[in-house]
């Protein structure tokens, strides 16, 4: 939990906490990208000049994990224009145009309220930031349900979650939008929360993690409620990267180093989280509403800010309500550490995005990729300890199967073996080839 | 719709600011207090070495890169770091010719043929060292008494010296005569940039708090020399010196931090590194006591450095598991 507890990854500075949540107007002309997590695209499912409801469903996937929602009620104005997402990925998008006020009125998502709750968590678009953003309902599939069921007893056997930790500070230092969420959540909704997830899970116990540097009044509340409702907390130091990586946090809770392979710690009994998806869980499963807002940090040249922004609107929208203009070199869709950047101001929000990180035109740097030189500080640097200069050569030669052998999915791409890299290489790059490459043969 | 397209690039956007080129510049600073005591001991001679490894090793890093269409590795800082190396191997008599010839031989064939920086599997400075002593023995093994070295460039090979290794392993009785706080302070004779055990120790442990080199290898190197130091003192001690004593002479403490500090042909992981040091320590220490008097310990790192491969297989268990499968 301090430097004794994890002596790796890198020391950050200059982490400047913001609390205050600036609410962007929802947009009149939502862009709702079909792929709103990566990796899933959904097929839009609706046609050009239907009137939609608020909430209504806009696009779903083929194995029906995901859903896009419409944020404002309205007229579909356009379906099927393509856009590429940051993943360089070509995807349709469907635009809605604000109707009438009476269109404005939540459509329910999930129309039976006695639903399962897992069924009823599919259709509203919760996302989970771990490692990756990944939609919770994937993430709780296989250990919510019963994984086969005892002979003749019929007693059905789970695999189950023990612990939830639920983070309330950013994975990336420089980024606040959880800092500023959990210095002012509302404490009966977080309960609410927490006890739809435990209901999902059967989660014994609750753990809060905490940011060291944040001052102590930011989480008063928070705690007291902790200390009322019995759940433990940790705290960690946010300057040390990545310091809130799940595995961490896991081994923290465990008390051993659980296995992170496919970044699936789950099977370790410990579920981790962030506020914002406490909030959203019961968003759905309380109030029975799609998951249309997200909490973003935007830092510009301007400074951070975080907005609360809803889901289709415009960049270029988000950046004027906080007064951010300017001739930008470069937009990154995430944290200095792990966002992609973006050929596009104009690409409109998706719920995988936690920060738009802006450079200017001329602080944006072009890396070298050089040769691997071997100094090995990216070994002494991963926190997964990894060997980050040959898996990454590895993959730079095509060498798949020695690349999987040396652990690559081990990899959970927080970018610390890029960051002391003297030679510049693109580390994360190469890893998520190699990644890409061996899912692929593997499913061959 | 704007077509203003903005740069792309994969994450992380944040870099620590580590370059190659700062790399090299830290060891060539690192280098700096030992090559100043050579200056100092033993004069003009040692600026002749150093400016004519240096040119020959630029100059043929620009063959290599006008050949290959490459950027070479002048820029940043290799090549002059490499005649830096050479120049401080070679013993300040040498003539300035040898020096040039091992830069060159160092560019041409320690390092041209395999690409980059990075894919050499044993330093260029040492291979350029080790062709030029198989070639020109006579004039490599050529060592001077600090005070006469100017004298000796007029009047060649007038006012030769032996250096503390190879006066002892003429006659073990000579160990005796030698005054171990002399050795350390650098009053020996030696190489050009290689007889002031402390400005090299003070260079290395400045290499290691920048981070520009790592402590394992160093230190297991002088671990593995000290260790089997003592076990042959511990046998005969009127036969094999003391570990003081090879500590202090020689190119010990060099090889530790300027040699097993090369990282292309290092391993990288710490246990691996460890592992380095101490059979290159153990090996050079072997070399000397069998009668090399020059070159045992650039022979020991270019040996193991054909380990490192292997080395590299002791790899840290990553994390959560515990059965690797290296």
């Amino acid at each position: 939990m301090d430097i004794s507890f994890f002596k790796r990854g890198v020391k950050l500075s200059g982490r400047v906490p913001v609390f205050d949540i600036t609410d962007v107007k929802a947009p009149d002309r939502a862009v709702l990208v079909m792929s709103q997590e990566a990796g899933i695209e959904c097929k839009p499912a609706v046609k050009v000049g239907q009137t939609v409801e608020r909430g209504a469903v806009v696009g779903e996937d083929p194995d029906g994990e995901s859903f896009v929602h419409t944020p404002i009620g309205g007229r579909v104005a356009e379906v099927g224009a393509k856009v590429i997402s940051p993943q360089g990925i070509e995807t349709r998008t469907v635009v809605v145009e604000r109707g009438d006020e009476k269109l404005q009125a939540w459509a329910p998502a999930w129309k039976d309220e006695q639903g399962d709750l897992l069924e009823r968590l599919r259709v509203s678009g919760v996302i989970t930031s771990c490692t990756q953003p990944l939609s919770l309902y994937r993430t709780l599939k296989d250990v919510a349900r019963p994984r086969s069921v005892i002979a003749a007893t019929s007693r059905e056997l789970r695999r189950g979650i023990d612990h939830i930790a639920v983070r309330l500070t950013e994975f990336d230092p420089h980024l606040s939008a959880l800092d500023a969420q959990s210095a002012q959540v509302d404490l009966q909704q977080f309960s609410d929360g927490i006890d739809e997830l435990v209901k999902l899970t059967g989660a014994r116990q609750i753990w809060l993690v905490e940011d060291k540097n944040i001052a102590k009044k930011h989480y008063e509340a928070l705690e007291k409620t902790a200390d009322d409702r019995n759940w433990e907390i940790v705290a960690f130091d946010s300057r040390r990267y990545p310091a809130f990586a799940d595995a961490l946090i896991g081994k923290r809770i465990i008390g051993r180093e659980p296995p992170v392979a496919l970044q699936n710690i789950h099977d370790s009994g410990v579920l981790v989280v962030d506020l914002s998806t406490v909030l959203d869980v019961r968003t759905a499963l309380v109030e029975n509403r799609p998951i249309t807002k997200k909490t973003i940090t935007v830092t510009g040249p301007r400074g951070t800010n975080v907005v609360r922004a809803t889901i289709g609107t415009p960049y270029a929208d988000i950046l004027a309500a906080v007064g951010e203009s300017g001739d930008y070199g470069k937009i990154i869709l995430g944290g200095p550490m792990r966002g992609r950047a973006h050929h596009s101001l104009d690409y409109p929000l998706t719920r995988d995005v936690e920060a738009i990180t802006l450079v200017a035109q001329g602080d944006v740097v072009l890396h070298e990729n050089r040769m691997c030189i071997s100094c090995g500080l990216c070994t002494m640097a991963c926190p997964m300890r990894l060997s980050p200069g040959l898996l990454s050569r590895y993959c730079e030669f095509g060498q798949w199967e020695e690349a999987d052998n040396t652990h690559l999915f081990n990899c959970i791409e927080c970018g610390v073996c890029a960051y002391v890299c003297p030679a510049g290489r693109s580390m994360v790059q190469l890893m998520v080839l190699g990644k890409t490459e061996v899912s692929s043969r593997r499913n061959a | 719709m704007r077509d203003k397209r903005l740069v792309v690039a994969t994450p992380p956007h944040l870099r620590q600011g580590r370059t190659i080129r700062r790399m090299m510049m830290a060891f060539m600073v690192a280098l700096l207090p030992a090559l100043a005591w050579g200056v100092y001991q033993y004069g003009a001679s040692v600026i002749v070495l150093l400016v004519s490894a240096c040119a020959a090793a630029v100059a043929a890093d620009a063959v290599v890169s006008k050949m290959t269409k490459t950027a070479g590795s002048a820029p940043d800082g290799h090549a002059v770091l490499t005649g830096m190396l050479i120049a401080a191997m070679l013993p300040p008599a040498a003539p300035w010719w040898v020096a040039a010839v091992a830069a060159a031989v160092a560019i041409f064939i320690g390092k041209a043929p395999f690409g980059e920086l990075g894919g050499a599997p044993i330093a260029p400075a040492v291979v350029g060292i080790l062709i030029v002593t198989l070639s020109w023995p006579e004039a490599v093994d050529n060592y001077v008494q600090p005070t006469t070295a100017a004298e000796a460039l007029k009047a060649e090979g007038v006012a030769s010296a032996e250096t503390p290794i190879g006066a002892v392993l003429i006659d073990p009785s000579d160990m005796t005569e030698y005054d171990t706080k002399e050795l350390w302070l650098g009053r020996q004779v030696g190489s050009s940039g290689t007889t002031g055990p402390l400005f090299l120790i003070l260079g290395g442990l400045a290499l290691i708090v920048a981070r520009a080199a790592r402590w394992q290898a160093p230190l297991s190197f002088i671990a593995g020399m000290g260790m089997s130091a003592v076990v042959a003192n511990g046998i005969d001690p009127t036969v094999y010196p003391s570990a003081e004593f090879h500590l202090a002479t020689g190119m010990t403490m060099f090889a530790a931090f300027f040699l097993c500090t090369d990282h292309p042909s290092t391993p990288t992981s710490p246990n691996g590194l460890i592992a380095f040091g101490l059979l290159a320590g153990i090996l050079a220490y072997l070399l000397r006591v069998a009668g090399l008097e020059f070159g045992a310990e650039p022979w020991a790192v270019a040996i193991i450095s054909l380990a490192t491969p292997i080395l590299d297989r002791l790899r840290p268990a990553p994390f959560g598991k515990v059965v690797s499968h290296a």
